[in-house]
């Protein structure tokens, strides 16, 4: 008897055990490309005084990750190597044309007292060379940050484009807590999905986070105090502002390219406009007037134009303006519903919300020649965010009955999902450095 | 006698069915909701109004629309007058809209039909000072799915009485 | 002048020449689209060709004593196991199926025991196992 009430005892805490805390996420690639090109990234080796018998982190997996998480890459499962060098005169290149490979990147870890000596080098299997080595000392903490800076460099070297691996991501999660409540999380985590970090959590809403251009500081909206509010968080002491909580909406932060101010919506005089506040004078300036809806601003990467939503022709449309005010230029005619734009970081572009249908879907606009090119075939997507780069675009979508972050290229051949096992995510921002 | 026996049950059986369909609406307007409305009715004495029409605290929107419709405008107006004779009562207008499109964007379009709202209640006389407006755009939803039924659910005002 | 009406009995040539020259001109102008027709085709078989040319068989040897090597892995002067050997060549497998072995076998070595390591790359999955010889020169 006292046996099947432990046991039933046992059932109810499985039942009713659930973890507030996220699992890590998952990146599972939902559309590569054919020409992905073959890489292998062998163990790296350890050596240590100490007694531990491996690094503290598996380099070897986490460039793997970002590598085949690229879309461009492919990397050679673990399992195949004939052989896993971790030195130069090891390497016999015959193992790796034999097994069809084109790169080869090996590493050794080194424990020197508390920091850690990390080197690496790239090879080119075809004609047989070392294309790179480095040597970079870390502290135990910055493991994973340089195996993204070697993933970088690699990148880099194979692509001749910037690596986007060392740059965070920052985004808005909602779940239900135990007692029925929701409760809302602003999170950071690494663009490959690891190291979440909670910045904020509450029980109102959260959001809009958006990134200063150095990746110090996030600004996002807060209804905490059942009115929204705007707050700027400095990321390494976690010291939070309220910069503005003014009657009616306080919304869409967006920094200024040089982080000295900040583009918001207020409604403080009636219909919601487009304000730029100065963040140390903390002067406010009104930059649209008009009876419609303005809001969702972008700063161009001069600093010297702002785009945004206006609902002054009567649907949601993008305009452009002078970021000291001045006359709105309308951007799109394309479809009845464009919004939530933001430039690419070269201001050549401006990623969108394009609504045709009843379906909304991420758009790019070629700002040369104000064409506009649908890149996603979802029906809720939103919340459009370039990387660093230029390559990549976050956005959040719907699957399987929630949000989930996605990521596509701007050429729109490779797509990747990134879902957590439980709660919506959403509003993805990816930091620019 | 026979007629009894058979009629009895017919009219006891009609009266679960409507019963049921009662329910089922309420169910519809998310539980939450109609929680809120029955804790609150206990706070506020209703002087002679009908309290049926003041129990209707949600007015519904179409899409990408801030327009009241016809339906909804007696009800804002049994709200107003209400407001209008208890002049120490405090109400939030909170504004909301469907999951579709961008949420800043919808965050504005609450607000303004809220606003909507707001105004066909100061032309009944009621004073600034007892209203304030909040919108949560598409943060807040009354129903979660991702179809027109929970759509037309969540592009709503809620009207919230403070509790003095 | 005759006025006298006489049967023509010579052939006319001139339309049997003006069929032949457009015929002449047809085949002029469709040869060489012929020949282009061809010359797409000959690259592609041509690349595939030198591209296996230019894949480097595995080569499994054994020794008079009966012992394997093989040329990938760690090194190749060492003597592997069979199910060492199995597992690297299924490696590569996994990679490049087209992969091509050669067994080298000493002419001493037992005629089964060669046999025995071919049927087994060939369970493997090797798609040709080859027997490499030495000529007498």
């Amino acid at each position: 008897m006292n046996n099947l009430f432990k046991r039933l005892l046992l059932i109810c805490l499985i039942c009713f055990y659930t973890p507030i805390s996220y699992a890590e996420l998952t990146i599972e690639i939902t559309k590569g490309i054919d020409t992905a090109v073959p890489i292998a990234v062998v163990p790296f080796g350890w050596r240590t005084q100490g007694t531990e018998l491996q690094p503290p982190l598996n380099l070897a997996s986490v460039i793997q990750n970002d590598l085949s998480g690229s879309g461009l890459f492919k990397t050679l499962p673990e399992n195949d190597m004939l052989t896993q060098p971790t030195e130069v005169e090891n390497v016999r290149y015959r193992n790796w044309k034999a097994l069809g490979q084109d790169y080869l990147l090996i590493g050794m870890v080194t424990k020197e007292t508390e920091r850690y000596k990390v080197q690496f080098q790239l090879f080119d299997i075809f004609k047989g060379v070392q294309l790179l080595g480095y040597r970079l000392t870390v502290s135990k903490r910055n493991l994973r940050r340089a195996a993204h800076h070697i993933s970088d460099v690699v990148y880099q070297k194979l692509t001749g484009r910037k690596g986007v691996f060392n740059t965070r991501i920052a985004y808005i999660t909602s779940g239900v807590k135990t007692d029925k409540q929701k409760i809302y999380k602003l999170l950071i985590a690494d663009a490959d999905g690891y190291n979440p970090r909670t910045i904020t959590s509450s029980l109102e809403p959260l959001m809009s986070p958006a990134w200063s251009v150095d990746g110090k500081k996030i600004a996002y909206v807060s209804f905490e105090n059942k009115h929204s509010a705007i707050y700027v968080q400095t990321l390494t002491t976690g010291k939070r502002e309220r910069v503005a909580a003014f009657k009616g909406i306080n919304g869409a932060p967006a920094f200024s390219p040089d982080g000295s101010k900040l583009a918001i919506t207020l409604s403080r005089d009636g219909s919601p406009d487009i304000y730029v506040l100065d963040l140390n004078s903390k002067i406010l300036r009104k930059i649209t007037r008009s009876y419609a809806i303005d809001t969702e601003p972008s700063w161009s990467p001069d600093g010297s134009m702002i785009v945004y939503t206006s609902d002054r022709g009567g649907q949601p449309q993008l305009y452009l303006i002078p970021s000291v005010g001045g006359n709105p230029t309308r951007l799109t005619y394309d479809g009845n519903y464009n919004t939530r734009a933001q430039f690419s970081a070269d201001g050549q572009s401006i990623v969108l919300v394009h609504g045709n249908q009843g379906d909304y879907r991420i758009a790019i606009m070629d700002m040369a020649t104000r064409t506009i090119n649908v890149l996603t075939a979802g029906r809720f997507d939103e919340s459009p965010s370039f990387a660093a780069n230029g390559d990549m675009i976050l956005y959040a979508a719907h699957k399987y009955g929630k949000s989930v972050l996605s990521s596509i290229s701007v050429d729109g051949r490779m797509e990747r999902r990134l879902s957590f096992d439980k709660g919506d995510v959403r509003e993805p921002a990816w930091s620019r450095k | 006698m026979k007629l009894k026996q058979i009629v009895l049950p017919l009219i006891v059986g009609s009266m679960f069915l409507s019963g049921c369909t009662t329910t089922e609406k309420k169910v519809d307007d998310t539980q939450e909701e109609v929680v809120a409305v029955v804790e609150e009715s206990k706070d506020v004495a209703v002087d002679g109004l009908d309290q049926k029409t003041l129990s209707i605290r949600t007015i519904y929107f179409s899409f990408d629309d801030s327009q009241v419709q016809q339906d909804f405008i007696h009800i804002i107006n049994a709200h107003a007058l209400y407001l209008k004779n208890n002049s120490s009562q405090r109400i939030v207008l909170e504004g909301h809209a469907d999951e579709r499109g961008s949420r800043e964007y919808n965050v504005a379009l609450g607000e303004q039909r809220a606003k909507s709202v707001y105004r066909i209640m100061k032309m009944q006389g009621v004073s600034d000072s007892q209203v304030q407006i909040v919108s949560y755009g598409e943060e807040k939803p009354a129903a979660s799915g991702m179809n027109e039924s929970s759509w037309q659910l969540n592009r709503r005002v809620e009207i919230a009485y403070q509790v003095r | 002048m005759s006025k006298k009406r006489r049967a023509v009995c010579e052939i006319n040539v001139v339309p049997y020449i003006d069929v032949t020259l457009v015929l002449l001109i047809i085949f002029m102008i469709t040869a060489p689209l012929i020949q282009t027709g061809i010359d797409v085709e000959l690259p592609q078989a041509d690349t595939a060709a030198v591209e296996q040319k230019n894949e480097p068989p595995i080569i499994v040897s054994v020794d008079k004593s009966g012992q394997f090597y093989i040329d990938i892995g760690e090194t190749e002067d060492e003597p592997v196991n069979a199910e060492d050997l199995l597992y690297r060549v299924a490696a590569v497998l996994r990679n490049k199926p087209e992969t091509q072995v050669y067994i080298r076998g000493d002419q001493a070595v037992e005629y089964g025991k060669v046999v025995t390591i071919m049927a087994a790359l060939k369970n493997a999955g090797v798609p040709s196992v080859g027997l490499m010889t030495s000529s007498f020169d």
